[in-house]
């Protein structure tokens, strides 16, 4: 067999259909791996939208039979659907379908009649058109138009008749078609009165038929179909900005998992669909759709080929999700006032960031670390400068080798120096302080009897019943194993654990082991006297109760000399190496101390730290510790030399802080971030919230909360008072800035004055310069949102009826108020401990606003006053029973006898001139 | 039908009736508890209160602490008898609680869960009414002289400390039950709970002051059971 000229026979011969089948398996076999990849495998939340819509379907069919039983017991629904039904079938069939069809033929009729006698009408009006052109025409044309003249009056006599027959025959039709809707209304009326009944049940029937899709025929629902699942994503253009200020996109896909997270009703659903937590504050004023998930959760937005990528806990994704109360850390980006973001219930909704951020700056961790926001915070430790003045020489080198044996719960951490660095140190802080310290001594003489006075048991026993009562216990404890205020998370409390909880304020049960008998005498006399920004305030103890503090304190402890101290603190060698170790070491971070005034902090700057990559924090050879952020600041903060080595020395002391106190602490660390967020984005800032955290930094650091409860938190000292004697504990006050007067609040401050002389507890004077006491003034007012903080009632102008009716009101017959108020000199009957508040400086104290809410219900205001309440059930016979006016009337008439002391009410009232 | 409604109000008639029957027969099967709550020790004499406030009309009588009272036989006033472990939920009641003359009376008053107190000013003058309770929601009402009468419901079981802020002197009691089976102690300590279905009972006594105490009881039909107490100070 020839073959055609320049073709290879034998090639031709070859069969190639088994390349062919392979190449055709193959391509099929790629086709196949395509599609699955694409639509299956790398899908996972297409599964979760089903199961989504499976479960939202039935929620909603759930909630609609619910809906359908209450319902069917609802007689409401009963009566319409039934009227509805005797409604239809009336127009159905009987008299009033009769009377329809009649009217309705009636109508027929009578519009073909109102349609002839309405063309009647329009042809006359044409008719007297061209007969007025006519008439026109003839007049151009000088010709006599009389006749037509009188066409067109024969012509609207008849249009006349016509347009009145028209008339007649329309209102006709208007009153058949009355008649008919009138027959109708009902069927109408009753189908939008069971449209609003069943409103409910039909919005839950709308919601399931949208996950499940129904595909009906003559209203019955053959079968359903489910939705197409689809990626649900929000796309924001400019939350964040780059190094050099651009605007950076981000991608939300979350919701195409979590489906339930922005609806209500799915608060109990299995995760990935449970409602969001807090969804009122959270969901409510952080619209999903606008602002996304990652802004506060962190983790990868756009990815959706897995949970884990999802939740960026895959490698090399600088930002995971954030969990539990480390999301708490992202609010600060967009809020000033963090403390005060409460959900509906009014819990703080980042207690755990609030926790931190104060355990930041109760520990002094500002001294060694510079933060931006935080430079300007005191210093926390005592006051080094008159050293020598106060401390016990052996006392001071046990100390500074291991605070926490001497008071496991100080909030001075462990150094970790041996006993002959702990002495050089000493010894550089007893010479520097010395000589000031002797002046000081020589011109503060402690009374001369002092040492022989404290020895007495009777003075003693008084010191302590004045340590039990004036308020020392706020901040104080004086057993061991109990604390006055804690700092850090005090559900903790344990007394012997080497990791604590830490004291706000030093326990005194070993107080006479470091200092003497004059020092603790002068220093309770007048604290400031001795540490000029201590935050130990006056208690105005006169020379014998400070005698008597002093005698009972001094029998806690006992002074131990270790041999050889005393020479080695005056040896200048250790004196010298004592102040390299001083500066090494950075104690000038938390003590003023002599000559070190201007030297600047130790440790890194954390204003940024929270954004710190991994390669930037130095983990040492610590290869047990995973290497993530968190870990290394956990571990960090736990024993803060754990990433030493032999040739990286850390000089970070420990503060034996527990796991909790840690934890918090690193959500604020955590928030430590150097991302830009648009203003757009922020919440609205307010000059009220920058106070309020102004405020509550002083708050912190003079630790009000020992005393009184401050936005829900504290009064600690409460724990002290019997239930039945918690009225004679320090105030709650929260709302103060409501209840009192800015002026009055700001004065009292300044020098606290007794308001009740019955109370043993001592409101103490800080002595706050003018600027911390009107920090704390606005404060309190923002806290309360009082708009116009300055009140003014013109007791001058109040209407004597008022005036009269308050006087009755207060008066022996019906409320009786001065049976336990004071009224200037007027002093109640019975023992002081009954008495209540002076009425009488009531209008200089009190917000005239803040009166009829205390009045309405006391207890609300101050759980557990003696005040009891007297509305509702005021008397019917006074202001005619209307209990808003009697209350007011009592309001102007305290003000009315503070402000006219000693007169009688007046005969008429005065006229009110009104400004232009 | 009109055949039939009557037809039907008869047989609920009867059948209410047998219910009644049945009813009184369970408590004529009942037995009775009786015993007395006496104080174990020297009794310690009456402390004088001194009037401070008030006095035209708080002091028109002398004033004692009542917080113990025992009488000249031992038996101790105002202590309140309980069956702890028997069935039956009490029916709340109106009870009244009288301010007359500066003092509670009673000093103590039992009643169950659900019933409303009646709380009477006598005296036209101010007084308060400050409940220290936990269970139930406290609160502390005025009643100046114009109010003689407030009413009050507590709806929950509960010992609770009531006084008036007006007049320190002035404490009382409420005691409220889950129970029906209770008692409170008269002057000479003695009390008697009736209508008590048969069974095998734990009875506790509570006193302000002194605390609580229990013991067993076995009541039988028809029968009177004796409970005694001996009661002393806390340690």
């Amino acid at each position: 067999m020839a073959g055609r000229p320049g073709l290879d026979p034998t090639e031709e011969a070859k069969s190639y259909s088994a390349l062919f089948v392979l190449m055709v398996a193959l391509l099929l076999g790629a086709a196949v791996w395509s599609i699955w990849d694409d639509n299956i495998s790398r899908r996972p939340w297409k599964e979760y939208q089903v199961e989504f819509d499976r479960l939202a379907y039935n929620k909603y069919m759930k909630d609609a039979a619910q809906e359908q039983k209450v319902l069917d017991a609802d007689p409401e629904y009963q009566k319409a659907t039934k009227e509805l039904a005797q409604a239809k079938a009336e127009l159905d069939s009987g008299a009033t379908a009769k009377k329809l069809d009649d009217l309705r033929a009636q109508l027929k009729t009578m519009k073909e009649t109102a349609d002839d006698k309405e063309q009647a009408v329009r042809f006359t009006k044409s008719f007297l058109t061209e007969r007025w052109y006519d008439y026109n025409h003839a007049i151009q044309e000088k010709q006599d138009p009389s006749k037509y003249m009188a066409e067109i009056n024969q012509l609207n006599a008849e249009l006349a008749v016509e347009q009145k027959i028209s008339d007649a025959s329309k209102a006709q039709v208007q009153g058949l078609k009355d008649q008919i809707d009138a027959i109708n209304s009902k069927v109408f009326d009753l189908t939008q009165k069971l449209i609003q009944i069943t409103k409910k049940r039909d919005d839950d029937i709308d919601k399931a038929n949208m996950y499940m899709i129904p595909v009906s025929l003559g209203g019955h629902v053959l079968f359903r179909y489910p939705k197409i699942p689809k990626i649900q994503q929000t796309a924001i253009d400019d939350f964040d900005r780059n190094a050099f200020d651009e605007a950076v996109a981000r991608v939300d896909r979350c919701q195409s998992c979590h489906m339930g997270i922005d609806k209500h009703g799915f608060e109990d659903a299995p995760q990935p669909f449970r409602t969001h937590s807090n969804y009122e504050a959270i969901i409510g004023n952080h619209p999903s759709d606008k602002l996304g998930c990652t802004p506060c959760h962190e983790g990868q937005g756009p990815a959706v080929n897995s949970v884990a990528m999802a939740h960026g806990d895959v490698e090399h994704w600088e930002h995971p999700l954030l969990r539990g109360a480390e999301q708490q850390s992202r609010c600060i980006k967009c809020h000033i006032d963090v403390g005060s973001l409460r959900n509906k219930d009014g819990e703080q909704i980042a207690a755990n960031w609030v926790e931190g951020e104060r355990l930041f700056e109760q520990m002094g961790c500002h001294g060694c670390h510079l933060v931006t926001g935080y430079e300007d915070m005191p210093k926390i430790g005592p006051y080094l400068k008159l050293a020598s003045a106060k401390l016990d020489p052996s006392w001071t080198v046990r100390w500074i080798t291991d605070p926490h044996e001497f008071r496991p719960h100080t909030r001075m951490p462990n150094f970790m120096f041996n006993t002959a660095e702990a002495t050089r140190i000493a010894a550089y802080l007893f010479s520097s302080s010395s000589k000031q310290s002797q002046e000081w001594l020589k011109s503060h003489p402690a009374p001369p009897t002092l040492e022989q006075d404290i020895k007495s048991p009777g003075l003693i026993e008084e010191g302590k019943g004045l340590f039990e009562s004036v308020g020392c216990k706020g901040c104080h404890a004086i057993d061991p194993d109990q604390y006055g205020t804690p700092v850090g998370d005090y559900a903790h409390f344990i007394p012997t654990a080497t990791r604590t909880t830490k004291d706000f304020a030093p326990n005194l049960s070993r107080i006479a082991e470091k200092t003497s008998a004059s020092w603790v005498y002068l220093w309770l006399k007048n604290p400031r006297d001795f540490s000029p920004h201590t935050a130990m305030p006056s208690l105005r103890l006169s020379d014998h109760e400070a005698e008597a503090l002093t005698a009972f304190l001094m029998t806690h402890g006992q002074k131990k000399e270790d041999p050889g101290v005393e020479q080695a603190l005056h040896d200048p060698v250790n004196i010298s190496q004592g102040e390299s170790l001083v500066r090494k070491y950075g104690c000038f971070g938390c003590h003023e101390i002599e000559g070190m005034d201007k030297e600047s902090r130790i440790g890194v700057e954390l204003t940024a730290f929270g954004s710190k990559h991994l390669d930037e924090l130095f983990f040492g050879n610590r290869e047990d510790i995973p290497e993530t952020w968190n870990d290394w600041t956990f571990h960090k903060l736990q024993d803060p030399r754990i990433y030493a080595t032999k040739d990286v020395e850390q000089l970070m002391p420990n503060f034996d802080f527990q796991d909790a106190d840690i934890k918090n602490l690193r959500v604020f660390l955590a928030s430590l971030t150097d991302g830009k967020v648009l203003e757009r984005y922020r919440a609205p800032g307010t000059e009220k919230q920058e106070e309020i955290v102004s405020g509550r930094r002083m708050v912190n650091y003079y630790n009000c909360v020992g005393c009184h409860i401050v936005e829900n938190r504290g009064g600690y000292i409460r724990r002290f008072y019997a239930e039945d004697d918690i009225n004679f504990a320090p105030p709650i006050l929260n709302g103060e800035g409501l209840k009192v007067q800015p002026d009055w609040l700001f004065t009292f401050l300044q020098g606290p004055t007794p308001i009740r002389p019955w109370l043993k507890v001592r409101m103490p004077t800080f002595h706050f310069s003018n600027k911390d006491d009107d920090t704390l003034v606005n404060y309190f007012t923002s806290l309360s949102d009082v708009q116009v903080p300055y009140e003014f009632l013109n007791t001058n102008l109040i209407a004597v009826p008022t005036l009269e009716a308050g006087a009755k009101l207060m008066s022996k017959d019906y409320f009786n108020c001065f049976s336990c108020h004071q009224q200037g000199d007027k002093k109640p009957e019975g023992p002081p401990s009954g008495w209540a508040p002076d009425l009488a400086l009531a209008h200089s104290r009190l917000n005239p606003e803040w009166i009829p809410i205390w009045l309405k219900n006391p207890q609300a205001v101050q759980p557990g006053t003696k005040m009891p309440s007297f509305y509702p059930g005021g008397p019917d016979d006074i202001l005619g029973g209307n209990e808003e006016q009697q209350i007011k009337a009592i309001r102007d008439y305290i003000f009315w006898f503070g402000t006219h002391p000693g007169q009688a009410l007046p005969s008429a009232t005065p006229v009110k001139v009104t400004r232009k | 039908m009109k055949r039939f409604a009557v037809l039907t109000a008869g047989c609920a008639a009867i059948a209410i009736g047998l219910g009644i029957a049945a009813f009184q027969a369970a408590a004529d099967n009942g037995g009775t508890i009786s015993g007395t709550v006496k104080y174990d020790g020297t009794a310690p004499a009456p402390k004088k209160v001194e009037v401070t406030k008030d006095k035209e009309v708080c002091g028109l009588k002398p004033h004692f602490d009542e917080d113990l009272v025992v009488s000249s036989g031992g038996g101790i006033a105002n202590a309140v008898v309980v069956l702890k472990d028997a069935k039956g939920t009490a029916k709340p009641e109106e009870v009244k609680f009288d301010q007359k003359g500066c003092d509670y009376t009673p000093h103590v008053l039992a009643f169950p869960a659900g019933s409303t107190v009646d709380i009477m000013n006598d005296d036209g003058i101010l007084h308060n009414i400050h409940t220290y309770s936990k269970v139930n929601p406290p609160f502390n009402m005025a009643q100046p002289k114009f109010k003689k009468e407030i009413k009050q419901t507590i709806a929950k079981p509960e010992v609770i400390k009531v006084s008036c802020d007006a007049h320190g002197w002035m404490h009382g009691w409420w005691y409220v039950t889950d129970t029906p089976y209770f008692a409170v102690t008269d002057e000479n300590g003695n009390f008697t709970i009736k209508d008590v279905p048969p069974g095998n009972y734990t009875i506790e006594v509570w006193q302000e002051k002194l605390g609580t105490q229990d013991q067993k009881v076995d009541v039988k039909s028809g029968a009177t059971a004796t409970a005694n107490f001996a009661m002393k100070p806390k340690s």
